[in-house]
């Protein structure tokens, strides 16, 4: 009797420890079991780059992670931005992803008025030294200098290929939106590097996002002697009216840019055909560190992750892909089994999950995006 | 001695015809469209967020995001009453803004800032105010000019800065008391001067039938001028405001107002070619729609498409309705 009533009791035991471990994850396998909701931030819902990312976070919370997004409008000023965390927070959601930042730090100190964690915004040094030590700002993995770098990068390419002719469509660089004038300075740095050397380089610039009035400064811009376009924003603006005018093999085209599905066959047309040159294009990874960051420090162990109790500033160049080969890498590792299991080891960040989550792996985990391990790959 | 004097009889005119019954029931359902739109936009909101559109959160949420449109349309009501359509709001709250940015960031002065804004938006007023006066051009093309032209001359203040930030203001943590003063009074103070002075009543006349107003000794131009000084007044208001709130100013500050405050005046149930129509609520019953509907979808987790449909909907519901309270006497101008 005794014997028996013992093989119950540690049955049932083991039976509750089992529902208990089980009941931290959805029905489908999704963690955690409770959705958690989070806010995602942008200037322009319609920016290739953004879509990009848009597009990987839904694939982590259909696959990975318990979480429903709320994706915003077109923010473009800082009470728009306030009113969006303001909304996210009727809402429920437990975090921000700031894939842009206008309000600077009253962004970070309305999130965490608000109770939310905010992932975004380390690269303005000044904004992250103001908060580090709160609880409620979690950082950013950043591209360093990357609007800058990324620019920089694509335009060194071009002028490596003997490009000389130069026609720049700036985006809202005129309009003081500071992912265009860093992406601007980046031109422009190449370009006058190549003239302290001697080369002779004209440079037009096309302002402002396609209307008609930006169509009709293309046109007028292609009609010149001109024999590359670098574009601040996406590069499909340009493929047709290039080749309209007849100028499809004379002009090469280099640009910030977004692989994914709908692009990536564009993009190995492009370079097949000599029309592309070079894109500068945003890890979307780094925002899945942000999901499972977000999902760590509602579960209370934002702590877990951060180095010297600070919140996260690590630095990790963007992908400038000047190479066919290079395309074959990325979009092997982002269309294919690379993101998935980079993605799947997303959950090492969270604590609740893997108990040695830490700083060291979160370095890990952006190490593991790097263009230099994607080429190692085999 | 037969009897000259006029005595209606129910239900006839004064030559003996039969009076024509008017649909009272049409007419004042166009008469509350806009408060019923709001009392239905609300509870459907209420229903579908369970309640937390109007939590302690977001209500305060709720009277900073509507705020900014309120004052400015408040403000708006006075032109657009008196026949003159401004296109360059958003332009003139941004350069006023970021001059009044500058002036804090330069002598760190929240006194300085105030005057400042006040300075600026009344000299863009008093601007628009003599073109609109003095310019036999169609107004709306002039302040579309005007827009640009503010939109670059911010641009040129801002110089090498993409965000002025003013380290100096000491971040309130909670506007509310701020909000709601000013909006109290903005709206008071509009009530009473539009509804109860000359100023009001003349520009009611003056956007009803400019020829007819001249021509009953309203001085036209003068109306006009006071019209732009007072909506210059409730712009420098929303300026410090923001200014206040999120101690930033850049060149696509209050970048949507001009099209927000005329969606909140036309869902408000004011007329924007203005005359006796014209009402200062309208401004505040508008502002609030935008600003439930706004807040609603975004708690649902509406996307930015369903958001502006939803918006676009509502839009053309409320105008058909209201329009049923004057589609049928509108008087040929």
């Amino acid at each position: 009797m005794k014997k028996a009533a013992c093989a119950i009791a540690l049955i049932a035991t083991v039976a509750g420890m089992s529902a208990f471990g089980q009941a931290k994850y959805a029905a489908d396998g999704r963690y955690p079991a409770k959705t958690i909701k989070i806010g995602v931030e942008t200037f322009d819902p319609s920016d290739g780059g953004y879509m990009g990312v848009q597009s990987y976070l839904k694939s982590l919370s259909k696959g990975i992670f318990n979480v429903e997004f709320i994706f915003s409008e077109r923010i473009d000023s800082a009470e728009q931005e306030l009113q969006f965390i303001e909304n996210c927070a009727a809402a429920g959601a437990k975090g921000i992803i700031a894939y842009y930042n206008v309000s600077k730090g009253q962004a970070v100190a309305k999130a965490a008025e608000l109770k939310m964690f905010y992932w975004g915004t380390a690269e303005e040094k000044d904004i992250y030294d103001q908060y580090k030590a709160n609880p409620y700002f979690l950082g950013s993995v950043i591209l360093g200098n990357g609007d800058h770098d990324g620019m920089y990068g694509v335009t060194k390419a071009l002028l490596a290929e003997g490009k000389t002719k130069f026609v720049y469509a700036n985006g809202g660089a005129d309009f003081g939106i500071t992912m265009f004038v860093n992406r601007r300075l980046g031109f422009q740095d190449a370009i006058n590097e190549a003239k302290a050397k001697g080369a002779r380089i004209t440079a037009t610039e096309v302002p402002g996002f396609p209307n008609e009035a930006w169509f009709a400064a293309q046109g007028a811009a292609l009609a010149g002697d001109i024999d590359a376009v670098v574009s601040s924003f996406g590069p499909e603006v340009w493929i047709q009216p290039i080749t309209a005018a007849g100028k499809a093999r004379a002009v090469t085209i280099g640009s910030f840019g977004a692989i994914g599905p709908s692009t990536v066959d564009l993009f190995k047309g492009m370079y097949a055909s000599g029309l592309f040159s070079a894109i500068a294009t945003e890890p979307t990874e780094r925002f899945g560190i942000a999901v499972a960051m977000i999902v760590n420090a509602a579960e209370g162990n934002a702590a877990a992750l951060k180095k010297n109790g600070e919140a996260t500033r690590e630095a990790e160049s963007l992908w400038v892909i000047t190479n066919p080969q290079d395309l074959a890498k990325i979009v092997d590792f982002e269309l294919g089994a690379g993101r998935t299991a980079y993605s799947k080891d997303l959950t090492k960040l969270v604590k609740s999950i893997d108990p040695s989550a830490g700083n060291a792996t979160l370095l890990d985990l952006i190490k593991g995006f790097s263009l230099e391990t994607i080429r190692a790959k085999k | 001695m037969e009897d000259t004097l006029n005595h209606d009889e129910p239900g006839r005119t004064p030559d003996g015809a039969p009076k024509k019954r008017r649909r009272p029931s049409a007419a004042a359902l166009g008469e509350l469209a806009p408060l019923l739109g709001l009392l239905l936009i609300s509870t459907l909101f209420l229903v579908l967020t369970e309640g937390r559109i109007f939590g302690p959160i977001n209500l305060r949420s709720l009277t900073n995001q509507e705020l900014i449109t309120a004052l400015v349309a408040a403000g708006a009501v006075f032109v657009f009453g008196a026949g003159a359509f401004d296109m360059s709001m958003s332009g003139s709250l941004c350069l006023t803004a970021i001059i009044g940015a500058k002036v804090a960031m330069a002598t760190g002065s929240i006194a300085a800032m105030v005057v400042a804004c006040v300075a600026v938006s009344l000299l863009i007023g008093i601007v628009k105010g003599l073109l609109a006066a003095y310019v036999e051009v169609p107004f709306f093309i002039v302040t579309i000019v005007i827009g640009v032209f503010l939109g670059a001359l911010g641009l040129l203040a801002m110089g090498k800065e993409t965000v002025l930030t003013i380290s100096a203001l000491p971040r309130i943590r909670d506007m509310t008391p701020i909000n709601l003063g000013s909006l109290a009074s903005v709206f008071l103070g509009g009530l009473v001067l539009f509804n109860l002075t000359s100023l009001g009543k003349s520009c009611k006349l003056v956007g009803g039938n400019e020829r007819a107003a001249r021509q009953s000794g309203i001085d036209v131009r003068r109306t006009k001028l006071l019209a732009f000084l007072v909506s210059a007044l409730t712009v420098s208001i929303a300026a410090i405001v923001i200014l206040l709130r999120t101690k930033t100013a850049s060149a696509l500050t209050g970048g949507t107002v001009g099209t927000d405050i005329m969606v909140a005046l036309v869902l408000g149930g004011m007329p924007l070619s203005g005359g006796p129509r014209s009402r200062i609520g309208a401004a505040l019953v508008g502002a609030a729609t935008i600003t439930v509907l706004n807040s609603g979808l975004a708690i649902m987790g509406a996307g930015p498409g369903v958001i502006q449909g939803f918006r676009g909907i509502t839009f053309i519901a409320v105008v058909f309705v209201a329009s049923l309270s004057y589609r049928t006497r509108l008087l040929p101008r």
